[in-house]
């Protein structure tokens, strides 16, 4: 059963560092896991205008490395919050929603006045022990490590039958979706290609706006680097290979490294820090358990049953209804899932998203925006770490803070999508109330 | 299944033998594959273990790059290869690789789906594990089709 909160809760500080590769990226180059962290975590209460020693607990999120598991201990010490109680959360990309779910119990009971939320993921490179000892500077993971890295993040998916069975965890988010949607509202596969497409030009039309974005190249640029007139020949030459038919490299997130953290408070206590804040008007999860071997429900996200939950979890608790919304945040590791998701958020009229994507509606400057920091495939995937850079984004739309992508209008509504693999699912509303 | 037995090894050496375990839930009639100590409809327990039948319709598929995938199933496995969604007879989805399949011309083989699929259990990556094929008959058939 789901209750309206005892109290009102809104997010008072938002950061993201910068994300990239900490062996490769200038600004992030030789960084580990409690600088990239703290670097988001200070910038939010900075943002928030608290300082560490008010919060009293740290809720932090990391789940691809096992070195810095359960190691917010170290964060909290790093960020001067020593004093302040700590607990990790892994649920995979949908971590950010859990842990904004988790906050809000310990505000609105009156445990906590003041919590801070950290996710990040250092996936790139790896602190090894050797029989020398720990060699501390960050090495880069191979491409094979990182692939074993990736498959063993089939672990939020079913260890025991899916990945098995459906040779690892590819089929369950990425191209097996899409084509079940191209079925479903009879889209050519040349349609299908021209949306996925659409969609990445947008996403690396906002990411090259974004100083703190994996891919800041404009892609016409990049294209004209390496030796092509259009980018729709770039996007289709051997620079971004068939992966699994019919996806190209350019329709998968692009790993790295970065951070992202958030501070909450109760709405009531919130004009003592900053006249900015932002409620946290509604919020649905449900893990929706595995989508393997079970008969599908109907509609666009068929057997992602967690996210249907979350969803009218969400709606019904914020009150709102989808034509209410102003911008929507997705996590979109797997391209198909910027029209796919936002259908099933009623951001996008059913089985038409595809068409407003490739007609650019869903740009940064179009009249339906999705993901203007770039999305998972140009701003970078993080996992838990990027679904929470999503609502950071959320934030500094509804408050009128995100610069050269900031939205038309005065947004005053933004919902966040996030999903753990498998079919676990969150959805969490935010409302700009001033 | 009235004790707690180990689902998974249950499952896997039903596989072995030939099977596609799945369950039925007595009280609401709920099908699935795999085995669970609750039915996830009605949540009652003690759903009863039940034999699909190994028949279904492929709805989708995608062509895996070997260079692309673990290499427990590279090992086993020709080169590139379907993965799909098959809906079995009994209702449940299953998504598994898929023979039959002309990998090399997958634009022609999406224009005939959805097609009739049986399931066959084949060792792939160490694992007993469902397979869908596509049977040789039911392509010639479809090509005649007017």
């Amino acid at each position: 059963m789901i209750h309206q909160w005892a109290k009102d809760i809104s997010i008072i500080g938002a950061a993201y560092s910068p994300f990239g590769d900490v062996c490769a990226t200038p600004s992030l180059e030789g960084l580990t896991f409690r600088e990239l962290a703290s670097w988001a975590v200070l910038e939010a209460l900075e943002d928030a205008g608290a300082g560490p020693e008010c919060v009293d607990s740290l809720l932090v999120s990391h789940f691809t490395d096992g070195f810095t598991k359960n190691s917010s201990h170290i964060l909290a010490e790093f960020t001067g919050m020593q004093e302040a109680s700590i607990s990790d959360i892994d649920t995979a990309c949908v971590s950010p929603i859990n842990g904004i779910r988790l906050a809000a119990g310990l505000l609105a009971c009156g445990m906590n006045d003041l919590v801070v939320l950290c996710a990040v993921e250092v996936p790139l490179s790896s602190i090894t022990i050797t029989p020398e000892g720990y060699k501390l500077e960050p090495s880069k993971r191979t491409r094979t490590q990182i692939r074993q890295l990736r498959d063993g993040l089939g672990g939020p998916f079913d260890q025991a039958y899916f990945i098995p069975i459906a040779l690892g965890p590819d089929a369950g988010t990425g191209s097996l979706q899409g084509l079940r949607y191209a079925r479903r509202y009879g889209l050519s596969l040349s349609q299908l290609d021209e949306a996925l497409a659409a969609a990445y030009i947008n996403s690396r039309r906002a990411s090259a706006l974004n100083p703190r974005a994996a891919r800041q190249t404009p892609l016409e640029q990049e294209a004209r680097e390496h030796g092509f007139a259009t980018i729709h020949a770039y996007l289709h030459s051997d620079c971004f290979p068939v992966y699994d038919w019919p996806y190209r490299e350019f329709a998968r997130h692009v790993p790295c490294d970065g951070a992202a953290a958030l501070v909450l408070c109760r709405t009531e206590d919130a004009r003592r820090y900053t006249r900015r804040g932002i409620r946290v008007a509604g919020l649905g999860a449900a893990s929706g358990g595995s989508n393997f071997g079970k008969t599908p429900a109907d509609g666009s996200l068929a057997d992602r049953y967690g996210e249907q939950i979350a969803i009218r979890q969400a709606y019904r608790i914020a009150g709102i209804q989808p034509g209410e919304i102003d911008y929507v945040g997705i996590h979109d590791c797997m391209l198909q899932s910027h029209f796919q998701v936002a259908e099933a958020l009623g951001y996008l009229p059913e089985g038409q998203g595809w068409r407003m994507v490739t007609e650019g509606r869903t740009a940064y400057d179009g009249d339906r925006p999705i993901n203007t920091h770039g999305g998972d495939c140009a701003f970078g995937n993080a996992f838990d770490a990027t679904a929470m850079a999503d609502i950071v984004e959320s934030v500094r739309q509804l408050r009128g803070e995100a610069g050269p992508v900031q939205i038309a209008g005065r947004p005053r509504v933004a919902v966040n999508h996030s999903f753990g693999g498998g079919s676990s699912g969150g959805v969490v509303v935010l409302k700009r109330e001033w | 299944m009235k004790e707690m037995p180990g689902y998974v090894r249950a499952f896997y050496r039903e596989l072995e033998a030939g099977r596609l375990p799945g369950m039925r839930c007595p009280h609401c009639g709920q099908v699935r594959l795999t085995y669970v100590p609750v039915c996830d409809r009605c949540k009652r327990r003690a759903p009863e273990p039940v034999e699909l039948e190994k028949r279904g319709v492929l709805t989708v598929f995608s062509v895996r790059q070997p260079w692309d995938m673990e290499r427990r199933y590279v090992r086993d496995l020709p080169g590139r290869v379907a993965v799909g969604m098959v809906e079995l007879k009994d209702g449940p989805t299953l998504w598994c690789c898929v023979d039959g399949l002309d990998v090399d011309h997958p634009e022609a083989e999406w224009e005939r789906l959805p097609l009739d699929v049986e399931i066959d259990i084949r060792r792939i990556g160490g694992n007993a594990i469902p397979v869908a094929v596509v049977p040789k008959a039911l392509q010639i058939l479809k090509e005649v089709e007017p």
